[in-house]
């Protein structure tokens, strides 16, 4: 790689759409200083990302709050009967 | 630069192997308990498409990639359950009879919308508004909103039908990782202040109590050593930080 290349390097990973795995990590506060600074860097720029990020936050906060209601329960049965004796 | 780890699912990806393990030695309670706990993933992603598709029919395709999710999961592929099982939700909706009916409009406007984004996103430097977008792809502020929320909803089925939404590469991402680690501290800072926080020399020398020259000189330096270290001329003496 060619030294000039080295902010074109920079500049380009702003670009990038972060990766789920990313976003989630992103989400629970477990990326590096780099790979964090990256994130931000895109989602700064990114109407995309942010909107995937806030999606798996707002999933996070639904499944906290998520309690099975009878007629989950009962979806879940009849599914495992479905499957199960086909199996 | 150390990692802050604190992974707040620790004991549900714990519980989630449990019960595949038991599910997998014959345990039918643990496959129920395993549908019940991840149900609401069905019911939060099903939700995202109820502005135009049948709520009944939508989850229960929901319900069919629970269960496929369940049947597909492998322990020896080092995934969390939770992401597995998402990834499966989401696809068996967006795949559904109903999301079908509305694909062909959906790609035509996926694909218009995600190029002027990312194009917009360059030739501004900066996150475009909806209505730029809705200027440049000649879609109503409505249709691009909804455009949005869809690809930001269901990325992967979507880029597997298009393949148009450039990731992240994880080999750059390490080596600007690698060559920033060679960097000492403050050198390392400043360059990541500046190119990829955005700020300005003057803005990060009021920061620091330092003046605008002092920080471009010393910026200039960290670049140099930056590149050298990036086309392989670098040497580890500027103070090597793990």
């Amino acid at each position: 790689m060619g030294s000039e290349d080295s902010e074109q390097l920079l500049e380009e990973a702003r670009f990038k759409h972060l990766s789920e795995t990313t976003l989630i990590s992103y989400k629970n506060d477990q990326l590096d200083e780099v790979a964090l600074a990256l994130a931000d860097a895109h989602l700064k720029l990114c109407l995309i990302c942010e909107r995937r990020l806030c999606f798996l936050k707002k999933e996070a906060e639904a499944l906290d709050s998520y309690e099975p209601s009878e007629s989950d329960r009962v979806a879940v049965e009849k599914l495992i009967r479905k499957h199960e004796t086909k199996a | 630069m150390s990692s802050k780890n604190k992974k707040k699912s620790e004991c549900t990806w714990q519980t989630d192997l449990e019960l595949f393990r038991r599910y997998k030695d014959g345990d039918c309670e643990a496959l129920r308990i395993l549908l019940e706990s991840h149900y609401g993933l069905i019911k939060f992603w099903a939700r995202q498409l109820l502005l135009w598709a049948d709520h009944e029919e939508i989850l229960e395709e929901g319900r069919i990639g629970l269960y496929k999710a369940i049947k597909s999961f492998r322990i020896s592929d080092n995934i969390d359950f939770h992401t597995h099982a998402r990834n499966f939700v989401r696809k068996a909706i967006y795949n559904s009879a109903e999301v079908r009916r509305v694909k062909r409009t959906l790609y035509d406007n996926y694909g218009t919308v995600l190029s002027a984004q990312d194009k917009l996103m360059r030739d501004l430097n900066r996150k475009p508004t909806i209505e730029e977008i809705s200027d440049e792809t000649k879609l109503s502020v409505r249709q691009v909103n909804n455009a949005l929320n869809v690809i930001a909803a269901f990325p992967s089925p979507l880029n597997e039908a298009n393949g148009q939404f450039a990731l992240e590469d994880p080999y750059q991402t390490q080596l600007i990782r690698d060559a920033l680690n060679q960097l000492s501290s403050p050198d390392a800072q400043l360059i990541v202040h500046h190119h990829l926080y955005g700020y300005t020399d003057r803005e990060i020398g009021a920061a620091l109590g330092r003046s605008n020259f002092a920080i471009k000189m010393a910026r200039t330096r960290a670049e140099v050593k930056l590149k050298a270290i990036i086309s392989g001329q670098g040497t580890l003496n500027d103070g090597k930080r793990g």
